[in-house]
C-alpha cells in the first residue's frame, strides 16, 4: 500500500511539473490550482514520498524512492502523450476534408 | 557569418564524442545491460528452466538433508571435481551441490527437508546470463576488460550527453512525443529514459566499472570459481548442521549462504541477502573434527565502499519490490541505449545510407537490438525442446542460443549490405514476436509445474514473453505501414 502511494505521490509531482510548462499549460482548461502551488507541489509531493519512503529503513527507503519516481516518471509521459493525442484528434481534419 | 561561441563548440564537440563513443560502446552496453536485466531474476529463471524441481514454501534445513549433500559433495570430490553447498533462501528454497562447468554453477537440487534428490533438468538457467553480463561468453580476462571498458565508455557518454542536454532536462523531463515525427520520438524516448532512470545507471555504471578491474586483478578465492579439478583428501565430513549454528552465532546473522570445502577447512559465509554491504564475511572449521577456527571478516573502513558498491550492483539484499524496480529499471537503461543506438542510424541514414560501414553499422544494430532478445527467448525454447535425458543438453542449450544469435547476425548484415534493413529489421522483430506468443503455449502444453509457486513462476515468465511480442509486433507493424 505504501509503495503505491510513494507512486501516487511521484506521479500527481510529475504532473504538476508537466501542467507548469508553457507547452501544456496551452492545452488544458485553467488549472484548479493556481500555477504558483503547483510550482510547490511539484517539489513537496516528492519530498512527502520521500519521507514515507525513508520511515521504515532508509537504505532500501531510498533505493525505491528513486525507484518509483523513475517509474511514476514514465507512467506519467506515457499517459500525458496519449492524453495529448486524444487531445489533439478533434482538430485534425478527416482525410476526405483534406483532400 | 558568426563564429560559435566557446560554450557552442564544447557542445558541438561533446555532441560528437557522445554519437559516436555512444553508439560503439552501445551494442555491447546493450548486451551487457539486457543480459544483466534478466540476471536480476538469474535464480528464478534457473528455476523456471528446471520445472521439474518444487518449489515448496521454505523449510527449515534439517541435518538429515545437510548430511546428503555432504555426501555428494564427497562423492563429487572422490572424482576430483570441486563442489561446494548453497544453502536454501527465501528466493531459492532447496539446497544446491554446485560445481563450475566453465562458464557457470550447476549442479543437483535437493529437499531441505527431507534431502531428497529433486532431480531436475541439467541446464545452466539465470547463470548462462550472468556469466554473459560480465564476461561476454569470452572468459574472465577478455571478457572482464571489455565489459570494464565498456563501463568507461558509459560514463563518458553519460557525461557528455548530460553536457549536451543539460537545457531541456528539466522542461522536458517528462516529456514524450510518440506520435511526433521518427526522430522526435526516438530522441523523446532518449531523454525521458535517460533522465529518469539517470540515478540508477549512475550508480550501476560506477560500481560495475570498479567491480570489474577488482574482479580482474584482486582475485579471491571464489566458490570453487575457478579452482580447477584437483585431488582432494576426501575424509568423511563432520556434521554441518552445528556449524551453520555456530557461524550463524559468531558472525550474528540469521542465514548463511553457502559452504566452501578446502583440504583443510570448512567455510561457512554470511548470506549476501542479509545485507546491503555484500561482504562475503566467513566462519571457518576444522574439516576432520569440525572445531571452530576463525572468523574471516572485512570491516575495515578501506573495505566498506566496495562492499556497498558491490552490494548495490548484485542487489541480493533486495525485497521483492526491489528487484522488480532493478528489473525496470534495467530495462529502461537498455530501452535508452536502444534508442541511442536508433537514432544515431536514423541522422546519419540520408547523407551516409550508401556507405558500406553504415550498412554494417546498422546490421550490427539489428543484430544487437532484434538478434540478442531472439536468441535469448531461443535459449528458453531449447529449454522446453531438448529432451531431458539429452547428454550434454546443458551445453546444447548454449549452442542454441549462440547459433540462433549467429543466424541473426548473418540475416542482418547480408541484408543491411544488400540495402535491404527494414525487410532485416522486420523480419527479425517478426520472429522475435512469434517466440514470444509460442513460448507460454509451449511451456502449457510440455511442462506440468508442481506446486503454485512454479505455475506463479511460470506465468510471470508467460506475461513477459508476452509483452516482448507485442512490443516487437507492434514495431514490426509500424515498419511495415512505413516502408509500403
Amino acid at each position: 500500500m505504501i509503495f503505491i502511494l510513494i507512486f501516487l505521490l511521484w506521479f500527481t509531482g510529475f504532473l504538476a511539473h508537466e501542467i507548469v510548462q508553457p507547452r501544456t499549460r496551452k492545452l488544458i482548461a485553467p488549472s484548479p490550482l493556481p500555477i504558483t502551488t503547483l510550482r510547490y507541489v511539484r517539489f513537496l509531493l516528492p519530498g512527502a514520498a520521500l519521507l514515507l519512503s525513508l520511515h521504515t529503513d532508509w537504505q532500501t527507503g531510498v533505493m525505491i524512492w528513486l525507484g518509483l519516481g523513475a517509474c511514476a516518471g514514465i507512467v506519467c509521459a506515457l499517459s500525458l502523450a496519449l492524453w495529448r493525442q486524444n487531445a489533439a484528434q478533434p482538430d485534425r481534419p478527416a482525410p476526405s476534408e483534406a483532400k | 557569418m558568426t563564429k560559435p561561441g566557446i560554450r557552442e563548440t564544447f557542445r558541438l564537440h561533446m555532441g560528437w564524442l557522445h554519437s559516436w563513443v555512444g553508439f560503439i560502446a552501445g551494442l555491447v552496453l546493450a548486451c551487457i545491460f539486457l543480459t544483466g536485466t534478466l540476471t536480476v531474476f538469474d535464480q528464478e529463471i534457473t528455476q523456471w528452466m528446471q520445472p521439474e524441481v518444487p518449489l515448496s514454501p521454505l523449510h527449515h534445513i534439517t541435518p538429515e538433508a545437510l548430511q546428503t549433500a555432504a555426501d555428494t559433495v564427497l562423492q563429487n570430490q572422490k572424482q576430483g571435481r570441486a563442489v561446494f553447498i548453497n544453502l536454501p533462501s527465501a528466493r531459492d528454497p532447496v539446497l544446491r551441490v554446485l560445481h563450475y562447468n566453465g562458464t557457470a554453477f550447476t549442479g543437483p537440487a535437493y529437499d531441505p527437508a527431507t534431502g531428497l534428490l529433486l532431480k531436475g533438468r541439467d541446464t545452466e538457467g539465470g547463470q548462462f546470463f550472468y556469466n554473459f553480463h560480465y564476461t561476454l561468453h569470452s572468459g574472465r580476462i577478455v571478457g572482464g576488460i571489455l565489459t570494464g571498458l565498456a563501463g568507461l565508455f558509459l560514463l563518458v557518454t553519460l557525461l557528455s550527453g548530460l553536457i549536451i542536454h543539460l537545457r531541456s532536462i528539466w522542461p522536458d523531463m517528462v516529456l514524450f512525443r510518440p506520435f511526433g515525427p521518427r526522430p522526435r520520438a526516438w530522441l523523446d524516448a532518449h531523454l525521458l529514459t535517460g533522465v529518469l532512470f539517470l540515478p540508477f545507471l549512475l550508480v550501476i555504471t560506477y560500481t560495475g566499472t570498479i567491480i570489474q578491474p577488482y574482479s580482474l586483478f584482486a582475485q579471491k578465492p571464489r566458490p570453487a570459481a575457478a579452482t580447477p579439478a584437483r585431488h582432494i583428501e576426501t575424509t568423511a565430513l563432520p556434521p554441518l548442521f552445528p556449524l551453520i549454528e555456530e557461524t550463524k552465532k559468531r558472525l550474528n546473522t540469521q542465514e548463511c549462504g553457502f559452504i566452501l570445502f578446502t583440504p583443510e577447512d570448512i567455510r561457512i559465509s554470511r548470506s549476501d541477502y542479509s545485507s546491503l554491504f555484500l561482504t562475503r564475511d566467513q566462519a571457518i572449521f576444522d574439516r576432520n573434527d569440525g572445531h571452530f577456527l576463525r572468523i574471516i571478516t572485512h570491516d575495515s573502513t578501506a573495505d566498506r565502499p566496495f562492499q556497498l558498491a558491490r552490494g548495490l550492483h548484485h542487489a541480493r539484499f533486495s525485497i521483492s519490490v526491489l528487484s522488480w524496480l532493478y528489473f525496470l529499471s534495467g530495462l529502461s537503461c537498455t530501452i535508452l541505449i536502444i534508442s541511442g543506438l536508433v537514432l544515431f542510424l536514423i541522422k546519419r541514414r540520408r547523407i551516409s545510407g550508401h556507405m558500406t560501414v553504415y550498412k554494417l553499422a546498422e546490421g550490427f544494430c539489428i543484430l544487437t537490438v532484434a538478434g540478442l532478445p531472439i536468441s535469448a527467448l531461443a535459449f528458453l525454447w531449447a529449454n522446453r525442446l531438448i529432451p531431458v535425458s539429452f547428454p550434454g543438453r546443458a551445453e546444447a542449450e548454449v549452442s542454441v542460443f549462440f547459433a540462433t544469435w549467429t543466424l541473426s547476425a548473418t540475416q542482418a548484415i547480408c541484408f543491411s549490405l544488400a540495402r535491404r534493413p527494414f525487410a532485416a529489421w522486420t523480419m527479425q522483430l517478426i520472429t522475435l514476436a512469434a517466440l514470444g506468443v509460442g513460448l507460454p503455449i509451449a511451456d502449457a502444453l510440455m511442462v506440468p509445474h508442481p506446486t503454485p509457486r512454479n505455475i506463479a513462476l511460470s506465468c510471470t515468465v508467460d506475461i513477459w514473453c508476452l509483452i516482448t511480442a507485442t512490443a516487437a509486433a507492434v514495431a514490426a507493424m509500424r515498419l511495415i505501414k512505413k516502408t509500403s
